[in-house]
């Protein structure tokens, strides 16, 4: 079963597909959009099957879905 | 920069799979949800600002997105004590901003009152406003 990584977009999310265990260029792309979007100070969360989600600071290959979500300010 | 209808339904997708059963039924027809942090762990910044151990978070599609209850009394009158002010960066499509606001809010309460800025509720003031002008037109009259 292929992973996904959610980024929050204007474009409602973006979504990149990656298959766990294989090192390809799917794979890739998933780990440098996850940086960059960490580097855009978005919030990482990784979600489980059962629904449960828990605060990622790393990109997790083996996770079944991440999503990036957008940043808050106050005020 | 507006977001497209498209957008819009993805993120209200995205949120309504992030959401718990109940929370979803809530939000599809009362639109709004509650995330309940009643007796969770209070940072000492949360203990300075005088957050109680009741905490219910009401986040909604309307002009002030968070609000807090911080007794059954108030949640039981729905209105609540205070009010958020908190957006994202750029544009995002609201239903995108209430699900980050609700993980944000799940996970580091502490953070999310540390970015939020925080406001006594128009909604209770409003009401509170109404309830003593009645008053006085009742006095007025007797």
């Amino acid at each position: 079963m292929k992973s996904v990584l959610k980024i929050q977009s204007i474009r409602g999310d973006d979504e990149f597909q990656w298959d766990p265990g294989v090192e390809d260029e799917q794979l890739r792309r998933a780990k440098q959009e996850f940086a960059q979007a960490r580097d855009r100070q978005f919030f990482a969360y990784s979600r489980s099957e059962s629904g449960d989600t828990e605060v990622i600071e790393d990109f997790d290959p083996n996770a079944r879905e991440i999503l990036m979500a957008i940043p808050l300010l106050g005020g | 920069m507006y977001c497209s209808y498209e957008a819009q339904d993805r993120a209200r997708a995205l949120l309504l799979t992030y959401l718990s059963p109940g929370q979803r039924e809530t939000f599809q027809v009362r639109g709004h949800f509650d995330i309940v942090k009643t007796g969770c762990r209070r940072s000492l910044e949360m203990l300075f600002l005088g957050y109680p151990r009741f905490r219910i978070y009401r986040l909604s599609r309307s002009r002030f997105p968070v609000t807090i209850f911080t007794s059954a009394r108030q949640l039981a009158r729905s209105l609540p004590k205070y009010g958020y002010c908190i957006h994202s960066h750029g544009s995002a499509p609201q239903d995108d901003e209430l699900l980050s606001m609700k993980l944000l809010i799940d996970h580091d309460e502490s953070r999310f009152v540390y970015i939020a800025c925080r406001f006594r509720s128009p909604v209770a003031r409003a009401r509170l406003l109404a309830e003593q002008q009645e008053y006085w037109d009742i006095a007025g009259r007797a």
